[in-house]
């Protein structure tokens, strides 16, 4: 079969395509089921939560104690801050990720691109977050020891600290896999597809 | 009526051009449904995207990159939908033409590109619509060289999966 014999058949077929009675003014109105768009929508859904969330963890706290002079609730609230800002920072990505009427390849290697800076940045947060929950955790020990820890503190510095080297070596694996199987396959889609045009 | 305006345009455009976002989801998509599902993401992301459109390309050029973007990249993965789906179950019914010697050629043919890449895909489907090189180097950012080469060898790729079907 030659493709070029094809052409008048392809025609043909594709003229008696029924034109759909579909209400264009209707089908804008519609939410987009694109995977950038449903990523928008979990960022700006997570932007709004994390903050109802603290603000309610914190008028529960405020009615046990003075949380104004306690440590561990201002971690808590500058933990909050970063995660705030790494979700504002995944969603401006996000929406600048997609140029639908750009080039193929030009959008391709945008999103490849916008997507391996989102992935090498989510990694470093996320291990940041994780060192600084780590040293949080020896300094309160100076400063504020919680209850429910006390048995951790009970232990030599040495345990102590391998503790911290064993949890840290498993976050670090733990998140790089986390962060493969959620962008990995999509990111080797997208490289695949680049690779299609060579 | 301010916002009105390139809606009701818009709308206009989309009408005269309705064929063509129907291609795209006949070669990428083979069931009613992702059809369906195709054809309301490209509008939408053509609605999204309208407000950019200065008229420097034609609209059909233009109209042709967002779809086959969305295509390719815009729209979830399920199951059964474009790479996952099985070339042997395909619809009998995804040609409209009532010819049989033409459907068969036609069935022939969707069966074959199934088994090509996007990319394959999306250069057959220019190729069957008559653009010329330059208008495809437009729509997908490949060199016409590039494009000249790659057309051979889809020839090729096709002739023999034709053959051994």
């Amino acid at each position: 079969m030659e493709l070029d014999d094809l052409k008048q058949p392809w025609k043909q077929s594709t003229e008696n395509i029924k034109r759909s009675n579909n209400n264009i003014m209707e089908l804008i109105q519609n939410k987009s089921y694109g995977p950038i768009a449903s990523l928008k929508r979990r960022f700006r859904k997570q932007l709004i939560i994390l903050p109802v969330v603290v603000a309610i963890l914190a008028i529960q706290l405020s009615r046990q104690h003075d949380i104004f002079s306690d440590v561990l609730f201002w971690c808590y609230v500058v933990i909050c801050l970063l995660i705030c800002g790494y979700f504002y920072f995944s969603y401006r990505l996000v929406s600048n990720m997609q140029c639908a009427d750009c080039m193929v390849k030009a959008n391709l290697e945008k999103q490849i691109h916008m997507l391996e800076k989102g992935y090498k940045w989510r990694l470093i947060v996320m291990r940041l977050l994780f060192v600084f929950f780590i040293v949080l955790l020896e300094v309160m020990l100076y400063f504020q020891q919680e209850p429910s820890l006390i048995k951790w503190y009970a232990q030599p510095l040495g345990i102590r600290l391998l503790g911290y080297a064993g949890l840290t070596a498993l976050f670090y694996v733990a998140s790089k896999l986390i962060m493969n199987r959620k962008y990995g396959k999509h990111i080797r889609y997208l490289k695949e597809l680049v690779q299609q045009m060579q | 009526m301010k916002t009105e305006a390139p809606a009701i345009l818009f709308e206009k455009e989309i009408k005269q051009h309705e064929l063509l976002i129907h291609k795209v989801c006949r070669i990428y998509a083979y069931t009613n449904t992702d059809r369906q599902d195709l054809f309301q993401e490209i509008v939408i992301q053509l609605w999204k995207a309208y407000p950019k459109f200065k008229g420097q390309s034609k609209f059909s050029t233009w109209l042709y990159r967002v779809a086959i973007n969305t295509a390719i990249t815009g729209l979830r993965k399920k199951k059964d939908f474009i790479q996952y789906h099985e070339p042997d179950k395909l619809p009998m019914n995804i040609s409209d033409s009532h010819n049989s010697d033409e459907e068969d050629q036609l069935q022939q043919l969707y069966a074959a590109v199934e088994k090509l890449n996007e990319i394959e895909k999306a250069i057959v489907m220019l190729y069957l619509e008559d653009k010329t090189y330059e208008e495809m180097e437009d729509i997908l950012g490949m060199t016409s060289g590039n494009l000249r080469v790659k057309m051979n060898r889809i020839k090729e790729k096709l002739r023999q999966l034709t053959k051994t079907n």
